[in-house]
């Protein structure tokens, strides 16, 4: 075959890493299955009934968004669903539909439509979610069974393979969760009366799958590092005033408002920055190692 | 008829006219230009206005063929003798002379590199720019002593003390070649290095190990040129080009005399296998993708690459997930996402804070972003708009 044809024209670079946002999200969502797999167990139909909502909530306000705004549906990129698995997870298995739905409706319309979609939202949705029924229904939120029973054996080994199989993964700084859990299992010991155990488990979890949404984290790794330090910090604090879940997810809004600032302030190093400097991890991540 | 000096050389042959391979179709007019070199032997056909790789359209000397290419480069019997006798400027006078436009700034003569050029090293980058392309070692592989040899004459021309040859480091053979090379020559004043090979080393002269401050960079095929220049008193008009990619039916890396077509290249490697997504000039990071094989090569066309869609296809653009993929990968330590949600909202100044005028326009960070933003496009926008506000 000779070349006779037309070809696109297109900005370089014309090859890619083969990363994408759907792959992200609907591995990290895979990563959750043993945490629903157990969950489910545990608490059955109620949680399968919490789920559902939730997921199929936070799709349909996704699409219907889509549809009344004409934009092409996001759906496939898997974000809604992690959403709507990770704001089941935080909620009660006896959590009624309705209010099910309410937070779905806030996870998906208000914290991520209302600020531009993916990429524009300024806090995890699912956390918010569960913060503003807490803040609203406050009598009808309890703690969802994940945390309740998060040092118990079963729990926490679905927890450690949850969070193993998102560690494997190396798409978020493997120090980061830990940097978090070190310092929520720190705090707790400093400040005791409390499960060491269980503490651990919800610190995996959240370290893993709460504070990790890459949307609402600082641009450097030193900033993410910070990011979780400060979370675990704030968490701890809390948790001395309110339950642990709750605790935790304020942290995280906290912080999540608090990301412009590590960003003003936790800049990367720029290279030839000091004399004779030189570049350290030199497109490391890049993929492009060994070029041929 | 020009290079990037910006000045056009004028033809110094007319329509009708047979021309011999090497032989001189463009005289040089102004200081800064070169002459123009006949890359096969032909009948003038007369001045055309012909599609460069970078998208712009320049004047072309049109030869017809009554060469098939297959005729190995022209090389005369005799080496010139004295070489080492022959004085700074005297050398400087002779690359320019032959039009070599390869090396210091590609597309730009050497000449004119060298007469900005100082230091006390002179730094031959023997590493490849980009994936796919590997123009460059085979050169060195084939011609290594004679890529030594120029570098020698460039290191005179420029008056630089050493030489520091830089080679990659997974060529691990080529490295040992080019070392006892050295060492049997007894040219205690070539020192050879190897670099990590991580792109973007090689690319632009960013190289990935120390060298003395104000060393010039020239690329190895620079080096050969100025000794087929110099030695050979054979002039610039033809390059080494890697023609490759997975459509194309056997790449290889071809001698190619500027101004051939890209068709012509392709068809010289038995053509396509199947049709491509994107023909790009130069390597899959920085080259340009072009609308048609109808293209010619130009003095810093290091490769024709012909990319299927599963590796090149179209990609729909998605939001900043903030992954830091781009910040973690960037060569510079810029924050390249930072720069490009900027550019976005038309905060140039913001960029220009966030330091995009040291990028380098590597292209890693669009190549690792998850979302597929046009970030090396976004930067190039607001470069361009700063440099003309400037």
């Amino acid at each position: 075959m000779s070349a006779p044809g037309v070809y696109l024209e297109s900005p370089a670079p014309h090859i890619s890493s083969g990363d994408s946002v759907a792959k992200r999200f609907w591995l990290k969502s895979a990563a959750l299955l043993p945490v629903l797999v157990v969950v489910l167990g545990t608490s059955g139909a109620g949680f399968l009934k919490v789920l559902t909502v939730s997921v199929l909530g936070v799709a349909g306000f996704e699409w219907l968004n889509a549809g009344f705004f004409r934009k092409k549906s996001s759906l496939q990129n898997g974000d809604a669903i992690l959403t709507g698995v990770t704001l089941a997870v935080l909620l009660p298995s006896h959590c009624p539909a309705l209010l099910v739905l309410v937070a779905t409706f806030v996870a998906a319309l208000v914290i991520k439509e209302c600020f531009g979609g993916l990429g524009g939202r300024l806090f995890q949705p699912a956390v918010f979610a569960r913060v503003f029924l807490d803040l609203t229904f406050a009598g009808g939120i309890k703690s969802p069974e994940l945390f309740q029973y998060a040092g118990e054996p079963i729990f926490l080994s679905a927890i450690l393979l949850s969070a193993f199989l998102l560690a494997i993964q190396k798409k978020i700084y493997f120090e980061t969760p830990l940097y978090f859990v070190g310092a929520m299992i720190l705090g707790a010991w400093v400040t005791g009366g409390q499960d060491l155990l269980r503490v651990a488990g919800i610190a995996v979890f959240a370290g893993y799958f709460l504070i990790t949404d890459t949307v609402t984290l600082p641009l450097t790794r030193r900033g993410t590092n910070w990011f979780a330090i400060l979370a675990a910090c704030l968490g701890v604090c809390l948790g001395m005033k309110y339950s642990t879940v709750t605790a935790i997810c304020y942290a995280i809004l906290m912080m999540n408002a608090a990301v412009p600032w590590i960003d003003h302030w936790v800049r990367p190093r720029r290279y030839a920055s000091n004399t004779g400097e030189m570049p350290g991890s030199f497109g490391a991540r890049s993929g492009l190692g060994n070029k041929r | 008829m020009s290079y990037k000096t910006g000045s056009a050389a004028v033809p110094c042959v007319k329509t009708g006219d047979r021309v011999e391979k090497g032989a001189k179709i463009a005289a040089l007019d102004r200081c800064e230009g070169v002459s123009v070199f006949s890359g096969l032997a032909g009948r003038v056909e007369g001045v055309v206005e012909k599609k460069m790789p970078d998208g712009s359209r320049q004047s072309c000397i049109a030869i017809a063929s009554e060469d098939d290419f297959k005729h190995p480069p022209l090389r005369p019997a005799e080496p010139r003798k004295g070489v080492d006798d022959l004085s700074r400027a005297e050398l400087v006078e002779m690359i320019r002379n032959c039009g070599i436009a390869t090396g210091y700034d590609p597309g730009r003569p050497a000449s004119s590199g060298l007469k900005r050029a100082s230091g006390q090293a002179l730094v031959i980058n023997g590493c490849e720019p980009e994936p796919y392309v590997c123009a460059e070692q085979a050169l060195i592989t084939k011609h290594l002593l004679e890529v030594l040899k120029g570098a020698d004459i460039l290191r005179k021309a420029v008056g630089a003390e050493k030489v520091i040859f830089v080679v990659e480091d997974v060529e691990r053979e080529l490295f040992e070649l080019v070392k006892s090379k050295v060492y049997f020559l007894k040219w205690h004043w070539f020192e050879t290095r190897s670099v990590k090979a991580i792109y973007p080393a090689g690319q632009d002269h960013f190289l990935p190990c120390e060298i003395p401050e104000d060393s010039p960079v020239f690329n190895a095929s620079t080096a050969f040129a100025v000794y087929e220049a110099v030695f050979l008193q054979k002039p610039f008009f033809e390059r080494i080009v890697t023609v490759g990619g997975e459509c194309v039916a056997e790449p290889k890396n071809l001698w190619l005399p500027i101004g051939t077509t890209f068709q012509t290249a392709i068809q010289l490697c038995k053509g396509l296998l199947r049709e491509p997504a994107r023909l790009i000039a130069g390597g899959p990071m920085c080259g340009m993708a072009q609308a048609s094989a109808d293209t010619v090569i130009t003095a810093d066309t290091s490769a024709i690459l012909a990319l299927p869609k599963e590796i090149a296809g179209e990609k729909t653009p998605e939001p900043c997930i903030r992954c830091n993929r781009c910040v973690d990968s960037c060569p510079v330590f810029l924050s390249p996402a930072m720069i490009t949600l900027a550019v976005e909202n038309g905060e140039f100044e913001t960029a220009a804070k966030w330091g995009v005028d040291e990028c380098i326009e590597c292209g890693v960070c669009s190549f690792v972003c998850p979302s597929h933003r046009p970030m090396l496009e976004l930067i190039r926008q607001v470069r361009t708009e700063r440099s003309i506000s400037r």
